[in-house]
């Protein structure tokens, strides 16, 4: 009885889940498939509008333009500075989690507090600024990389899947000669690697979506990463109204502001978005990763 | 007896190696030092034109003067940021292109070289600065802290402004007259709405960090007969005046009122984008709209393959019911966008050299046309761009003057104290491809340079210099007076409100501090005019 009436409304359920969750897929989904439908068509059809769910008039030359303007030198900076930035934050963030969360390291609360006062804390915009100048870091990578070299809640989130690794494990490594660099690298790392695969996705998604610091501390074009462009070419706009100088033909209208800024966005997101089905079964685990201990 | 000659001979060879003087090299008198020096200069980057580093201006700069040039170009999107930053913490490079609120702010705590000290150092600036007197509003308590960003004209210049741009197609199609009149033109749009009931009169957009109503009103509110904000009414003679708390304004008002009364107006005008309004206009779905003509003309692409009758161009200025004829067009001199040295700067004297020589007109010609005989002939005076140059970036169509200027670091988007639309100019008539479409162009371009309706907005918009004390006052009473006055301005334009209430709105105005605002103004004003 049970069952039978179970498997009616169970299967009336699924049938509404799975239609509903296709609809809400087709509404994330459209914006990003009516940038990519105006990246592609002719300047002048997304000008004269109606461009809806088919593109016209097809051409590449927005994305020629994109790359005329460099953009593999932005493309190649971000994810330089992403990936490096990434191993960086991975390394700093283990090795700093990793005393606070041995039960017998005698400073571990003072530490921890020190460390959770930056999460509410921080010197402030000018301070930083002063301070990387300082440092002789201005107008190099290391300047994205260093300041946040470690993000104060992850490494948290970090301590908490060390400290649920039982001590007795790490004991009888070092019974066996194991030092303590031995056993983060060869034990506690590897056990850990759910956590450090969402840290990295975190991590990494933080590199690649940064402006704010490239902008503060880059001054030379070279070393610009990929979203200052996009942002300049949203914000900034190509539409300079006082500098307006008749074109000539359609042709010189096949490339406009619209599809740019279309191609642009696309450019920025495709990676992310190609990268991250195959890191998702661990952000899945990772979300409830810093609420529950063991 | 050896030793002695040989001692004798070493001495001899030691005068005379003191009395052979080692000839100089010769150096260039165009060389601003000796040695070769780094200046370190900043302004924004428009996506539009990148900056780029090894330009035929940098190359023929470093020739001339010695000086290798670094142009240092944040995004325009982040420029506010990172200026704020960098005057902040006092590490400002040699040269930083500021706004001149940003001068009023920081001259007086000394962080930007008092210029005007300068004066014999830099002739060729201080003749630009006295040759006209208006730019004595870019001065902080009556010192030239920043040099203003500066217009040279040339031969094939053009003027651009809001203009009334209309499809003249239409007109020919039903047998209209071109309207003379601002009533004229709504008869005209009238006309044309019933025969094609689908069409949209006027349409507007939105512009920068404004709404789209105000973006209207800045555009038609000076040829009605007022203004949108504070301004020095030529036909009125009353000094700074506050438009929309004048009488005038409610002209504006009236005039909008019955457009959309008789439903001309686009009816989405207010929430209105430059995405819709670029649609709007390509698809022919609009008959009118007040706006950089330039552009405007841009359409005709778009349009022309719809149906290649299509048309829209630019009307002479409309006279309003006021009798007036007038409109404005875009400001040559922008005393608003300015170049300041640092204080703190390690170059000083050669950044005081470098500046002014940007004011000359060598350095003039290097910032807007490159080197002579490389990139442009130079006979009897008149500069023309070699015909190679312009023939290799017009295949990039209306990009063709961003690319070119950007592969050879010139006009105004570059490192240009001074600049000159020679470029601009002259590859816009190079893109009409025949003669034909080059004459036509001219006597478009001609009869707006022509057109006597059209003043210079900069003469009746250019703020006094405020004191600190002013400039609070002044920012303070704006807000609340703007805040007052544009909640209401939609009301009265869609008929919610009738015209005779909109007294409420200037009485309102006048007492959050309208009054007060002209009386600041009209002091400062004074003040800098020396009465």
């Amino acid at each position: 009885m049970k069952i039978k009436e179970g498997g009616v409304s169970r299967t009336a359920f699924q049938i509404f889940n799975y239609t509903f969750l296709f609809l809400l897929m087709l509404v994330c989904l459209y914006p990003l498939y009516l940038q990519f439908i105006t990246s592609i068509s002719h300047g002048l059809e997304v000008m004269k509008g109606g461009i809806t769910l088919i593109p016209r008039n097809i051409t590449l030359q927005t994305y020629t333009t994109l790359v005329r303007g460099e953009l593999f030198m932005y493309m190649k900076n971000t994810v330089v500075y992403t990936v490096v930035g990434t191993l960086v934050n991975l390394l700093m963030s283990c090795l700093c989690a990793y005393p606070l969360a041995r039960r017998t390291f005698s400073g571990r609360k003072f530490f921890t507090a020190m460390v959770t006062v930056t999460l509410f804390f921080s010197g402030g915009m000018i301070p930083m600024y002063l301070t990387v100048r300082s440092f002789g870091m201005m107008d190099t990578m290391w300047a994205l990389i260093l300041p946040g070299a470690i993000s104060t809640y992850n490494m948290i989130i970090i301590r908490t899947a060390f400290q649920s690794i039982p001590e007795s494990l790490i004991e009888s490594a070092q019974l066996d000669g194991a030092n303590d660099l031995i056993v983060l690298f060869r034990i506690v790392i590897p056990l850990s690697k759910a956590t450090l695969a969402t840290m990295l996705l975190f991590y990494s998604v933080t590199h690649w979506n940064s402006y704010f610091d490239a902008m503060l501390y880059l001054n030379k074009k070279e070393l610009y990463p990929l979203q200052i462009m996009l942002r300049n070419m949203l914000i900034g706009g190509l539409f300079n109204e006082e500098t307006a100088i008749a074109g000539a033909s359609a042709d010189s209208f096949a490339v406009t502001d619209a599809t740019l800024r279309a191609a642009a966005i696309i450019v920025t997101t495709l990676p992310i978005l190609i990268v991250y089905p195959f890191v998702q079964r661990y952000f899945v685990k990772g979300v409830m990763i810093g609420s529950v201990k063991g | 007896m050896k030793q002695r000659s040989i001692l004798a001979l070493l001495l001899t060879a030691m005068m005379l190696m003191s009395m052979v003087s080692i000839a100089d090299a010769e150096t260039p008198s165009t060389y601003l030092s000796e040695t070769p020096v780094t200046l370190h200069v900043m302004r924004d980057e428009n996506p539009n034109q990148p900056i780029k580093a090894d330009t035929l201006k940098i190359k023929t700069i470093k020739e001339l003067l010695n000086v290798d040039l670094v142009i240092e170009a944040p995004p325009k999107a982040s420029y506010t940021d990172k200026k704020s930053v960098l005057i902040a913490t006092d590490d400002m490079p040699d040269i930083m292109y500021v706004d001149f609120a940003d001068v009023q702010a920081y001259a007086r705590d000394g962080l930007f070289v008092n210029l005007s000290e300068h004066r014999d150092e830099m002739p060729h600036l201080f003749a630009l600065l006295d040759a006209n007197p208006s730019l004595g509003m870019a001065t902080v308590d009556g010192q030239f802290y920043s040099a203003p960003t500066l217009y040279r004209t040339n031969p094939d210049a053009t003027l651009s402004g809001q203009l009334v741009n209309f499809r003249t197609d239409l007109l020919e199609k039903y047998n209209l007259p071109t309207p003379t009149t601002w009533d004229e033109l709504y008869d005209v749009m009238l006309a044309i709405k019933e025969k094609e009931p689908n069409l949209i009169g006027m349409t507007n957009r939105k512009a920068g960090n404004t709404t789209a109503t105000r973006k209207l009103l800045d555009c038609v509110s000076f040829p009605l007969g007022s203004y949108s904000t504070m301004y020095r009414d030529p036909d009125l003679n009353s000094g700074w005046i506050y438009g929309p708390a004048h009488e005038n304004f409610k002209e504006v008002l009236k005039y909008l009122n019955k457009l959309w009364a008789a439903g001309l107006m686009d009816p989405d005008y207010a929430s209105m984008t430059k995405d819709l309004w670029q649609e709007k206009m390509s698809s022919g779905q609009a008959m009118c709209t007040i706006d950089n003509d330039g552009v405007v003309r841009n359409f005709n692409v778009a349009l022309a393959t719809i149906d290649p009758s299509y048309k829209i161009g630019v009307i002479p200025t409309l006279t309003n019911s006021l009798g007036q004829t007038r409109n404005t067009s875009y400001a040559n001199d922008r005393p608003g966008n300015a170049f300041v040295i640092p204080a703190s700067s390690e170059n000083v004297d050669l950044a005081i050299k470098f500046l002014d020589w940007c004011y000359s007109e060598e350095g003039t010609d290097v910032n807007n046309l490159g080197k002579e005989g490389v990139s442009y002939d130079n006979v009897d005076g008149v500069k023309t761009f070699k015909e190679e140059i312009l023939a290799k970036y017009a295949a990039n169509g209306s990009n063709a003057i961003y690319d070119m200027s950007s592969e050879l670091g010139i006009g105004l988007l570059e490192f240009t104290p001074r600049y000159d639309t020679t470029p601009d100019n002259q590859v816009a008539l190079y893109l009409q491809g025949s003669d034909e479409a080059r004459e036509a162009y001219r006597e478009v371009t001609r009869s707006i340079l022509n057109d006597p309706g059209l003043i210079d907005v900069s003469t009746i918009t250019t703020a006094p210099p405020l004191n600190a004390e002013q400039t609070e006052r002044y920012n303070e009473l704006l807000i609340a007076v703007e805040n007052i006055v544009w909640q209401e301005i939609d009301k009265y334009i869609t008929g919610q409100e009738p015209i005779e209430n909109y007294d409420k709105v200037i009485e309102a105005a006048k007492a959050a501090g309208a009054t007060e605002m002209e009386e600041i103004y009209n002091a400062a004003w004074d003040t800098a005019l020396g009465k």
